[in-house]
């Protein structure tokens, strides 16, 4: 067991130097943008598609980065849109693409309730999973004297979070953003299986996203 | 709620009992729906089976891998009575004038069209997810078929089917609980799909222009 223990030892340093999160991001944005004090943005959940996301997980996700980029954004919550813009925006009646955003921005109705709110931006989630891989193994024993476990094991963990930005003036599809981070983790057991590194991925992609949409809104990319 | 049902239900395990919990519901929305009107005079009947619906539903707890454990608690969903609710809403801001009938072929000359809904189906579970440390979801739909019939004669014109859905994730909840447990919204999003697909049926909008030819309002 000794003989184990320092080969053990020694690729846990050397995956814990290598463990740190990466995150590659992607956007695509149509036109820089000046927005007015009186325009709003408002953060929501794809009900349609995604079960893992909450309005209220995209918004702990997102606003905070948003914020520190932009502390001049005039947030709505997303319950108080989904209230005021019934029946669409519900899980079976969510917009999909420029042609279905159009044909509901034209309704006088809503249009109405838009401006009400005076949301200009809506940012909405179009993709948001994180996967998780493990490797290695932990083998945990009992005996009359005591138990324990011994081994290691390590775990890729990746974060991909989309997100679309609508013009809800404009009635256009204002960009795009898109982040992924991965990292690894690392759980040896010397006696007790204790996680040394905890790969922060979706807090890492959430960072980011909101760090760039901030920016987008304020105009400085 | 959960949670204090199920500290409930340690409580009451523990003494060999089970939990019934009815469900409240309120589906009623605070603004009225962005819809524009249609002026027709609408009748809604809803029937006994109708308003008396319920489902009592077992709580699932999400076990080591997705392993599924029921528990000894129930839910009672009153659906009926939260779809009636809904409905009402939901057809007030879609047609100009509504009157609520006591049966199907009670004096329906006066109106223009007959709406009667029914429900076939309500489910409610619990999803478990496959890691080791599985949480869950809880997720609930909802069936209805709604019939049109044309108001003189009682001409079946359509019959829609929609159907609604939402998940929620268990939290914790000590102040402003929500009781819904996910089927307020489920219901919610079955009425916006009705709203948004009655008028995209082929065959209702066909009704819709002889009727508002007849009568000469316009849509």
């Amino acid at each position: 067991m000794r003989s184990l223990a320092k080969p053990i030892a020694s690729l846990s340093i050397f995956l814990f130097i290598a463990a740190c999160t990466t995150v590659q991001t992607q956007s695509e944005f149509q036109n820089s943008i000046s927005l007015s004090p009186l325009d709003n943005v408002v953060l929501l959940s794809n009900l349609a598609s995604d079960q893992d996301f909450s309005d209220k997980d995209v918004d702990r996700c997102i606003r905070p980065a948003m914020f520190d980029a932009a502390p001049e954004l005039h947030f709505i919550p997303a319950k108080q849109f989904r209230e005021n813009l019934y029946p669409y925006f519900m899980p079976s009646t969510t917009p999909r693409d420029l042609d279905d955003y159009r044909k509901i921005l034209e309704r006088a109705e809503v249009q109405k309730r838009v401006a009400s709110l005076g949301v200009r931006y809506l940012i909405i989630l179009t993709k948001g999973k994180t996967d998780e891989d493990w490797h290695g193994g932990i083998l945990c024993g009992a005996g009359y004297g005591g138990g324990g476990c011994f081994g290691l094991s390590w775990w890729d963990r990746k974060s991909e979070l989309g997100l679309a930005i609508w013009d809800l003036q404009n009635k256009s599809r204002a960009g795009s953003v898109q982040a992924n981070a991965t990292g690894t983790g690392i759980m040896p057991a010397f006696g007790l299986p204790i996680p040394l590194y905890m790969p922060a991925t979706e807090s890492a992609v959430c960072r980011e996203l909101g760090s760039r949409l901030g920016k987008f809104l304020n105009g400085q990319e | 709620m959960i949670y204090k049902a199920l500290i409930a239900a340690l409580i009451l395990l523990l003494l060999g009992c089970s939990i019934e919990r009815n469900v409240k519901l309120d589906t009623r929305l605070p603004h009225p729906p962005a819809f524009k009107q249609t002026p027709l005079h609408i009748g809604v009947y809803y029937s006994p089976e109708f308003l008396g619906y319920t489902e009592r539903k077992q709580l699932i707890m999400c076990g080591p891998s997705g392993r599924r454990d029921p528990s000894d608690i129930y839910f009672t969903f009153p659906v009926g009575s939260a779809s009636r609710d809904l409905f009402d809403q939901v057809i007030g801001s879609m047609f100009t004038e509504i009157t609520r009938k006591a049966g199907p072929l009670t004096n329906t000359s006066s109106v223009d069209a007959l709406f009667e809904p029914q429900i076939e189906f309500f489910d409610w579970d619990m999803v478990c997810s496959k890691d080791f440390l599985s949480t869950g979801i809880i997720s609930a739909k909802v069936s209805y078929v709604i019939h049109l019939y044309n108001g003189p004669d009682m001409h079946l014109v359509a019959s829609l089917h929609v159907e609604g859905r939402s998940s929620e994730k268990p939290e914790f909840c000590f102040e402003e609980c929500r009781d819904s447990l996910a089927a307020e919204q489920a219901i919610q999003d079955a009425m916006a799909r009705f709203m948004i697909a009655f008028q995209e049926q082929p065959e209702v909008k066909r009704w819709f222009s002889t009727r508002t030819a007849t009568t000469g309002n316009q849509q």
